[in-house]
């Protein structure tokens, strides 16, 4: 019996719309991602019962284990130079939002660092949003 | 005289190599972004004059001491200091009446600062720092 040998045509597959489809998850990505103003700065943050979920702020100051003070990622000499610059940010802002300062310090950090920080921003016009993990206890 | 016709030739650009560029950039983005929900509390802390004393003001003061913590001068614990603040029902106060006296003295931790501001701001209160006093 003879065999019959079929002949397959080769399909090609239109690679076209694969392209643009990855390009929209790249614009989405970008879209999405924000990048993080406090590149390297290692802290502990504290944790307590009640929490709630914070937005993206545009401003922060930080204050790491070390008890070195960062405004917008940047190292400050000092608690006083806070007031001024977030003054600066916050002037003429009337939307809580604007003039909300995120304040990420660590949990070991004593009284005499963080709290004239703590003043500062609010002698300067800012809303804190102390940044913490929710504990169970 | 006849005119010579050129026959252009369609010239194909390969769009393979595109997708794959494009798909690299995105495991970039995938590899590179990290999904963080930041979380915490929200106070408003009043930008008051400094050299306000104690005497006139008749808020509730929370005191933080190195190893100990006193709400109205009395010791308390933390799960206690918040069933007594859930109790002054802050939420249906004026704005005034809110406001609860953060004092911190000796070397006091952040992690216990924030338990109190967050305690008080889950009560509806408003947090004032409450500088302490020199000798």
């Amino acid at each position: 019996m003879e065999k019959r040998r079929r002949r397959r045509k080769m399909i090609p597959v239109p690679v076209t719309s694969m392209g643009d489809i990855a390009f929209l998850l790249i614009i989405f990505f970008m879209v999405c991602s924000r990048f993080a103003k406090d590149p390297g700065v290692v802290i502990e943050p504290p944790t307590t019962v009640e929490v709630d979920e914070l937005d993206d702020y545009p401003l922060i100051v930080l204050i790491d284990k070390d008890s070195q003070i960062y405004f917008q990622g940047e190292p400050i000499a000092s608690a006083d130079m806070v007031e001024g610059e977030v003054r600066r940010f916050v002037e003429g802002k009337e939307d809580d939002k604007l003039r909300t300062v995120l304040f990420r310090c660590d949990r070991n950090v004593g009284k005499h660092v963080f709290e004239p920080v703590i003043e500062a921003i609010a002698q300067g016009g800012g809303r804190i949003a102390a940044v913490g993990d929710p504990s169970d206890k | 005289m006849t005119k010579r016709q050129k026959r252009r030739r369609e010239i194909e650009m390969s769009l393979s190599s595109f997708s794959d560029i494009a798909f690299l950039l995105i495991i970039f983005f995938i590899l590179a972004t990290t999904l963080v929900q930041v979380s915490g509390v929200i106070n408003e802390i009043p930008a008051g004059e400094q050299s306000q004393s104690n005497e006139d003001l008749e808020s509730p003061t929370v005191k933080l001491e190195d190893d100990r913590m006193l709400f109205n001068e009395k010791q308390i614990e933390m799960p206690e200091l918040r069933s007594r603040l859930a109790d002054l029902k802050l939420h249906e106060k004026s704005e005034d009446e809110k406001v609860v006296l953060l004092e911190a003295s000796g070397n006091v931790k952040y992690q216990s600062y924030f338990d109190v501001m967050a305690s008080i701001s889950a009560a509806g209160g408003v947090t004032a720092i409450m500088q302490e006093e020199e000798e």
